[in-house]
C-alpha cells in the first residue's frame, strides 16, 4: 500500500488559500474549494432582508434606551455581575440557614435530646413554636425523680432501722411472752414513730445554744429531784406517775438522752421527762430504759423503785 | 486604532450624517469605521453592508457544524452584536473574526444541547441545488465529491472541525482561530493537520 506523503504547514495555508502546489494531490485541492463554495452561500433575500430589518430595528430601540456606548456597557455588566453575585451569595446563606433550623426543629420534634436550649429558642424565636422534650425539661424530670428515689430510699432505711430496733428489743426479751412483752414491743415500735417526729422538729427548728441548753437542763434537773421527792412521798401515785414517765422515757432511749445533754431541745425534754418521774431527770440509758420497763412490769412496786431511781439524778 | 465609540446625542441627526458619507468601504478602516457607526446608531443600510458581508461565513460556518436552522443562527448572532458593537474596535477582519466568535459560541452552546443527535451536514436539497446548470455526469462527480467532503468533516472531532471550517470557510490565519477558540497557535496548527490529513485519506478511499 502507497504511504501518502506528510503535508507540511506551509502546504495546509497555501491549500486553505485556495493555491495548490504541484506536489500536492489535486483532490485535496479540489475539495477544499468545493467545501468553501458549498458552504459560502449567501442566504436567501427575503431572509437577508427581514434579518436586516430586526436588526436594525434592535439596534435603535438600543440606543433609544440609552444602552450604546462602551462605557454604559460596561457599568451596566458590572453591576449585572455584582447583583447576580450578591443574589448568589444571599440565596446560598439563606438556603443554609434554613436547612440548619429546619432540621434541628425536626430532630426536636421527633424527641431528639438536642444540647443546650440554643436551637430550642432559636426555633422559638423564628418560628413561635415551643418544642417538647427539651433539655431543661428531662432536667426537671430526672431531678424530679432523683429526689423521689432518695425519699424511697430514705423512708426504707427509716424502716428498716425501726424494725431492726423492734427485733433486737424482742430477742432480747426471749423468754417472755404475753400481753405485757406485746405492749412493751408495741411501745419501742411507737418511740421509733415519735422519734422520727423528733427530728424533724429538730430539723425545722432553729438550735438553741450549748449554754442555753445546759441551764435549762440544770432546770429539769431541779424539778426532778423536786418530783423525786413527791414521789417517795406519794407511794402509789409516784408509782403510777412512773408508769407513765417510764413509758415516755423508754420512748426516748438512748438518743434521747445524749441528745439531752448536747443541745437546748433534749434538755427541754430531759427536764419534762424529769418533772414527770425520776427516770426522765436520770438521762442514762440504762436508767431509762431498765426502770421504766420494771415500772411498767411491777405495778404497786413501781412506787419503791421510782422512789430509789429518783434518788439517783 | 481609530476610537470607534459612539457618543449618541441625537440618532435622526446621527443618521442623516452617517447616510450622506455612505460609501462602500472596502478594506478602508475609516470607511468601515463609519459604517459601524452607523450600524450603531441603528442604520439599516449599514447593518444591510455588514450582514451582506458577513453573514456568509457565519452562515458557511454553521452549516458546516450541521446547525439546525443556520438562518436562524446568522440573525441571532447579529442581534448580539447589537448590543456589543458600540465596544468594537478594528478592520473588516477584525470583525469577521469578532462576528464568527460569537458564532462560535452560540454553536458550541447548540452542539453541547445536541450531542447526541447526528448531524445534519448535507441536506438532499443543498446537494440537488449544487450544479444545477451543468451536465448530468459533472454534476453526478461533483456530488459524489461534495458528500465525501462533507462527510470527510462530519467524521472530525469537534476541534478539528471547528479550525478546518475556521481556515477554509472564512479564511482566518492561524493566530485569529487560535483566539476565537480559545487554544494556543501550535495546538491549532497540529489540529489543522490532523483535519487535513483526515480528509485526505477519506478522499483517496472514497475519489477512486
Amino acid at each position: 500500500m502507497k504511504r501518502t506523503r506528510r503535508i507540511t504547514s506551509h502546504e495546509i495555508d497555501q491549500l486553505f488559500a485556495g493555491s495548490t502546489s504541484a506536489r500536492e494531490p489535486a483532490d485535496l485541492g479540489a475539495a477544499i474549494a468545493e467545501l468553501r463554495s458549498e458552504l459560502l452561500t449567501p442566504a436567501d433575500e427575503a431572509v437577508a432582508a427581514r434579518h436586516v430589518k430586526a436588526i436594525a430595528e434592535a439596534a435603535r430601540e438600543a440606543v433609544g434606551e440609552g444602552l450604546v456606548g462602551a462605557e454604559s456597557g460596561a457599568i451596566t455588566d458590572a453591576w449585572r455581575r455584582i447583583v447576580m453575585r450578591s443574589k448568589t451569595l444571599v440565596l446560598k446563606v439563606a438556603a443554609g440557614a434554613t436547612a440548619g433550623l429546619m432540621s434541628t426543629a425536626g430532630m426536636a420534634y421527633a424527641g431528639v435530646d438536642l444540647p443546650g436550649t440554643a436551637v430550642e429558642q432559636a426555633v422559638e424565636a423564628v418560628l413561635g413554636l415551643e418544642l417538647p422534650n427539651q433539655a431543661d425539661r428531662t432536667d426537671a424530670a430526672a431531678d424530679a425523680t432523683t429526689q423521689d428515689a432518695a425519699d424511697r430510699a430514705k423512708a426504707g432505711a427509716r424502716n428498716e432501722g425501726s424494725g431492726n430496733e423492734v427485733s433486737d428489743f424482742a430477742s432480747g426479751h426471749e423468754g417472755e411472752r404475753g400481753c405485757e412483752f406485746g405492749q412493751a414491743v408495741t411501745e419501742v415500735a411507737q418511740s421509733d414513730k415519735n422519734q422520727d417526729a423528733a427530728d424533724s422538729r429538730t430539723c425545722q427548728e432553729p438550735k438553741g445554744s450549748r449554754a442555753t441548753g445546759e441551764a435549762k437542763s440544770a432546770e429539769g434537773r431541779a424539778k426532778a429531784d423536786e418530783h423525786s421527792a413527791d414521789a417517795g412521798s406519794n407511794g402509789d401515785g409516784a408509782s403510777a406517775k412512773g408508769k407513765a414517765t417510764a413509758g415516755a422515757a423508754s420512748a426516748n432511749g438512748e438518743e434521747k438522752s445524749a441528745a439531752a445533754s448536747d443541745k437546748g431541745k433534749g434538755s427541754e425534754k430531759s427536764g419534762s421527762a424529769g418533772g414527770s418521774g425520776d427516770d426522765a431527770s436520770a438521762g442514762g440509758q440504762s436508767t431509762a430504759e431498765g426502770k421504766s420497763a420494771e415500772g411498767k412490769a411491777k405495778g404497786d412496786e413501781g412506787s419503791a423503785g421510782s422512789g430509789e431511781q429518783g434518788g439517783r439524778p | 486604532m481609530e476610537d470607534m465609540t459612539l457618543r449618541v446625542e441625537d440618532p435622526a441627526v446621527e443618521l442623516a450624517r452617517l447616510e450622506r458619507g455612505r460609501a462602500s468601504y472596502g478594506d478602508s478602516l475609516h470607511g468601515f469605521s463609519s459604517v459601524v457607526q452607523a450600524a450603531v446608531a441603528g442604520a439599516e443600510w449599514a447593518w444591510a453592508r455588514l450582514y451582506e458581508d458577513f453573514a456568509p461565513y457565519v452562515r458557511g460556518y454553521a452549516r458546516g457544524h450541521g446547525a439546525t436552522d443556520p438562518d436562524d443562527l446568522v440573525s441571532e448572532v447579529f442581534l448580539r452584536a447589537v448590543k456589543n458593537l458600540s465596544s468594537f474596535e478594528g478592520g473588516p477582519n477584525d470583525f469577521k473574526a469578532w462576528i464568527l466568535t460569537i458564532a462560535h459560541h452560540r454553536l458550541v452552546d447548540e452542539i453541547r444541547a445536541r450531542t447526541r443527535r447526528p448531524l445534519e451536514l448535507a441536506p438532499d436539497d443543498v446537494l440537488a441545488a449544487h450544479g444545477a446548470v451543468r451536465d448530468a455526469e459533472t454534476e453526478a462527480v461533483d456530488r459524489v465529491h461534495l458528500a465525501a467532503v462533507l462527510d470527510g468533516t462530519r467524521t472530525l472531532v469537534p476541534a478539528q472541525r471547528d479550525v478546518l471550517l475556521l481556515r477554509v470557510v472564512a479564511g482566518l490565519s492561524v493566530e485569529e482561530v487560535a483566539r476565537i477558540t480559545g487554544k494556543g497557535v501550535v495546538n491549532v496548527r497540529v489540529l489543522q493537520h490532523r483535519a487535513v490529513a483526515a480528509l485526505r485519506r477519506k478522499i483517496a478511499r472514497d475519489w477512486v
